[in-house]
């Protein structure tokens, strides 16, 4: 369990030259099957995170290091097959049906001039069962709502069939019955051995399935840690700039803000 | 294990495929048949077996005209459909990019300053079509903000009116008894002048292109994603990018060289193709081809045809092909989200 699937060593990085650093010296390292919140105001590089991780966005100093290789030592097919990202939204201008668009999942393992198998179509098709949008297979993804629109993507990221799924803000569109699904997903997810880093604005979301905790505000890690011990209220209080008090209720744990 | 649910469109696509083919074989012979000699309309087999000049017409003339605008309408439909899922515009047309204006400045500068010989226009227009395809791209290279696909919008917008202006300059320096008729032809687009010599220059150019792009069509779904969302799925997006559009531009270039400026084809087919297949390329691209040969080929007998002199083609697709926009989009969406 305590193998690292993910190591940011000595980070910086910053959007253009002589900009300030959205990250600097950052390093952190998260085992194989953790589930790691990011939390932090708008703006102050929660999805910058993922994209480092992901190998969208290269560190301007510093490594990552994916199942203990260097990012750039990876194809981006091999990439492919080892982390996916479920965007928080994904503006599509062509009405795909849902179940074409989860197929997409499947192109790390597809050469450039293959066609998807009944093998990939099966796979595709249980990632949307999973998500409970099977119904809705032959709907098209410009006629369903932003919720629906993020379980769909999800299902994309599951058809991928990735050791590390990476997360922006999975639940801002969801109503509490499909967040509740998510949450029950994710941990399903995390039992097969997955690893999950996912950014989030609900402390509580980031409560209840997290293992450990990244805490930024204006373009530094101010906390990172277990849970326990990073999610106070205090912490919280300090991120966002606003009075928060964490309690429990029902060995849960739970957030006050005014 | 293949459901209902998905083989339905599948199946649905095959025989719509199969229907769209034998329309095409079915027009593709009556092009050949239809025509003014001896009179306006269509000749019997026996005339084309035993009138000398009925068979020259049909096979020196006819076939080799019948057979480029199959491939300009596959080329730009299938340029149009290429070029709408790499930008993620629905509003895109192969003419995107430069390469429309820079084949139409390339023609016009080889008939006024470079001698009117058509090899050295289409050689001419399909360079600075590439010219301004290179161009582009090299000017999005250097743009430093905006997605990738912002900035060849943008660049391509550039290139071509810095090709409108210098045609604009051309034809002010034609000489307007001879050379300036016969741009303002050129421009308007037409396969009048086909002959074999084309046929056999073009066609196996535009084949190796759109087999390319057939093969690579399941792809083409990915890269109508986010930069950042093709990229986790393990796509080289700049790298496939290029060389899908260089395809693309490619069979574009090919077929406006000889076939002048035919417009609307590559705007519209992709759209009739989508309603009809689905958002899939790897049956809306297919289909948009078979629809483009299509609808190039009627266009190019309506051309030929009901009038003793000859319409530009580019003027009867201009014509129809808005037409037809208009009822589509009135009809429905075009893909266009509010």
């Amino acid at each position: 369990m305590s193998e690292a699937i993910l190591e940011f060593n000595r980070l910086n990085f910053a959007y253009q030259k002589g900009s300030p650093l959205v990250l600097e010296g950052f390093s952190m390292q998260i085992d194989r099957g953790g589930v790691v919140a990011v939390l932090g105001p708008n703006g102050t590089g929660k999805t910058t995170m993922l994209m480092l991780a992901l190998g969208w966005l290269s560190p301007d100093a510093g490594q990552v290091k994916l199942l203990g290789r260097p990012l750039d030592a990876y194809s981006r097919r091999e990439l492919g097959q080892i982390a996916s990202l479920v965007p928080q939204f994904e503006p599509t201008f062509f009405d795909f049906s849902l179940l074409d668009f989860a197929l997409l999942g499947r192109a790390p393992y597809l050469g450039s001039f293959s066609m998807p198998s009944a093998e990939d179509y099966d796979i595709a098709r249980q990632a949307l069962t999973k998500v409970g949008m099977a119904e809705k297979a032959t709907r098209s993804v410009m006629n369903i709502s932003g919720g629906e629109h993020q379980l769909v993507l999800l299902a994309r990221s599951l058809a991928q069939q990735t050791e590390l799924l990476l997360l922006d803000e999975p639940t801002s569109h969801l109503d509490i019955k499909n967040k509740s699904r998510l949450l029950a997903i994710l941990r399903e997810l995390v039992a097969e051995g997955k690893t999950i880093i996912f950014t989030t604005h609900e402390p509580d979301v980031a409560a209840m399935i997290a293992t450990s905790v990244v805490m930024v505000k204006g373009g530094r890690v101010l906390h990172a840690g277990p849970v326990a011990e990073v999610m106070t209220g205090a912490n919280l209080t300090e991120i966002y700039d606003t009075r928060i008090e964490a309690g429990e209720y029902a060995s849960r744990q739970v957030f006050f803000w005014d | 294990m293949t459901q209902a649910s998905e083989i339905n469109p599948v199946r649905r696509a095959r025989l719509l495929f199969v229907g769209l083919t034998a329309a095409l074989l079915l027009i593709f012979v009556l092009s050949l048949l239809a025509g003014r000699y001896p009179s306006p309309g269509l000749l019997s087999l026996e005339q084309v077996q035993n009138d000398q000049m009925a068979h020259n017409i049909v096979f020196r003339m006819r076939l080799p005209r019948a057979l480029l605008a199959v491939a300009v309408g596959m080329s730009l439909a299938a340029a149009g459909t290429v070029m709408q899922m790499i930008f993620g515009n629905p509003l895109v047309d192969p003419g995107f990019l430069g390469v429309s204006q820079g084949a139409a400045f390339g023609a016009g500068l080889s008939i006024v300053f470079f001698g009117s010989s058509p090899w050295m226009i289409q050689a001419s227009a399909a360079f600075f079509a590439c010219l301004g395809l290179v161009i582009s791209y090299f000017v999005a290279w250097k743009i430093r903000y905006g997605s990738w696909v912002l900035r060849l919008i943008l660049a391509g917008i550039c290139v071509s009116a810095i090709f409108t202006s210098l045609l604009g300059i051309t034809k002010y320096a034609a000489d307007p008894t001879t050379q300036l008729a016969e741009l303002t032809f050129w421009l308007l687009g037409g396969l009048s002048a086909i002959t074999w010599q084309e046929v056999k220059i073009v066609v196996p150019l535009v084949l190796l292109c759109l087999v390319g792009l057939l093969l690579f069509r399941w792809r083409l779904n990915i890269l109508a994603l986010k930069d950042s969302t093709a990229f986790s799925l393990g796509v080289s997006t700049t790298r496939e990018r290029a060389f899908i559009l260089a395809l693309a531009v490619i069979a574009t270039a090919a077929v406006t060289a000889v076939s002048g400026l035919i417009a609307w084809v590559g705007l519209i087919m992709p759209h009739l193709a989508r309603r009809l297949f689905g958002a899939d390329a790897r049956f809306a691209l297919p289909g948009s081809m078979l629809l483009g040969a299509l609808s190039v080929l009627i266009c190019d007998s309506l051309s030929r045809v009901p009038f003793a002199a000859e319409i530009p083609l580019g003027i009867v697709t201009s014509l129809f092909g808005a037409l037809f926009f208009m009822v589509l989009m009135m009809s429905g969406s075009v893909g266009v989200k509010k």
